[in-house]
């Protein structure tokens, strides 16, 4: 999939679960400009309280609600308001370090046609998260963050940590 | 924050038998078990955290991610004790790989049931946790090369 208008700048939407997840994603925006052509035009988040970790970037922060694995109607609601929110931000590329709200919504904006970038919590020490086993199905670059877990996952990468 | 009474409750016991000599300062977070042999408060500000981070000699907690990073940065030995599910102290039981892994590396010691707590501690006396380097810039780099090759079209 090519992007339809090259001379566009590139929408870069940045997104994590408050807590654990959301403080690995700031980490890693701290070192964003060194690195990056361009910073995010938008961020996602899980909770409300989350919201103003990223206040500080100026930039739209969406919130998708809590969901888990073993809360499978939380899970339904959040699946359809991160229909709404990609639809809304129509990323180009979306990088996050999850969770599973964060999975959600990269589905629905992989399905919008967006590359998706996945960086798998340092908390996964032995194998991918469930939700990073789900999203390596349609994602374009995982990375995980200890060497053992890349050696036991096809498809993904070990190239540092965030903590 | 979420209660973990068997490590509360471990330390406080251990200090009221004697066999842990060191003073002790806990932050209990929402359970239901009350110290009576050690000083604690049920939650910290940040400044106060870091007051007390600073002046600890060792630190000992839960096997989760934050509370290692925490005391790495800080340069402090760590002792902790895995959540466990069968307690109910968790969904899942990756405290304990958590704290495998760090423990591998040198990073951490680990009690694997409270009862190892004192004679833990006393092995943390000595223990040096080896230096961990988080490579942050080794990931913005691949995301980045990732996101030029997207605006150049050839990805």
């Amino acid at each position: 999939m090519k992007r339809d208008h090259p001379f566009r700048p590139l929408k870069l939407v940045a997104g994590a679960s408050t807590g654990g997840h959301a403080n690995e994603l700031l980490i890693l925006l701290q070192r964003a400009p060194s690195f990056w052509p361009a910073m995010p035009q938008a961020y996602v988040t899980s909770m409300q309280i989350g919201e103003r970790s990223f206040a500080a970037f100026d930039k739209p922060v969406y919130v998708l609600g809590e969901a888990d694995r073993t809360k499978p109607l939380r899970s339904l609601h959040v699946f359809f308001r991160a229909l709404r929110v990609a639809w809304r931000l129509r990323p180009d590329v979306v990088v996050t370090t999850g969770s599973l709200p964060l999975a959600l919504f990269c589905f629905w904006a992989w399905v919008l046609g967006a590359r998706i970038v996945w960086i798998d919590s340092v908390a996964q020490v032995d194998r991918m998260s469930a939700s990073g086993r789900f999203v390596r199905l349609f994602a374009d670059l995982c990375l995980v963050q200890w060497p053992e877990v890349a050696r036991s996952q096809r498809g993904t990468e070990y190239k540092g940590e965030l903590f | 924050m979420f209660a973990f009474d068997r490590l509360v409750r471990a330390m406080d016991e251990h200090v009221a038998a004697g066999r842990i000599r060191e003073q002790v300062f806990a932050q209990i977070g929402s359970g239901t078990y009350v110290p009576k042999a050690m000083p604690f408060e049920r939650f910290v500000d940040k400044a106060r955290f870091d007051e007390l981070m600073a002046s600890a000699d060792c630190i000992v907690s839960h096997a989760g991610i934050g509370s290692i990073a925490t005391a790495l940065e800080h340069g402090k030995p760590i002792l902790v004790l895995p959540r466990l599910k069968r307690h109910g102290e968790v969904v899942s039981d990756h405290q304990v790989a958590t704290a495998r892994r760090y423990a591998e590396r040198g990073y951490v010691l680990v009690a694997w049931v409270e009862q190892e707590i004192p004679a833990a501690l006393e092995r943390l006396d000595g223990f040096l946790p080896a230096p961990r380097h988080a490579n942050v810039d080794g990931i913005a780099a691949r995301v980045g090369d990732f996101l030029r090759d997207v605006q150049s079209g050839s990805e």
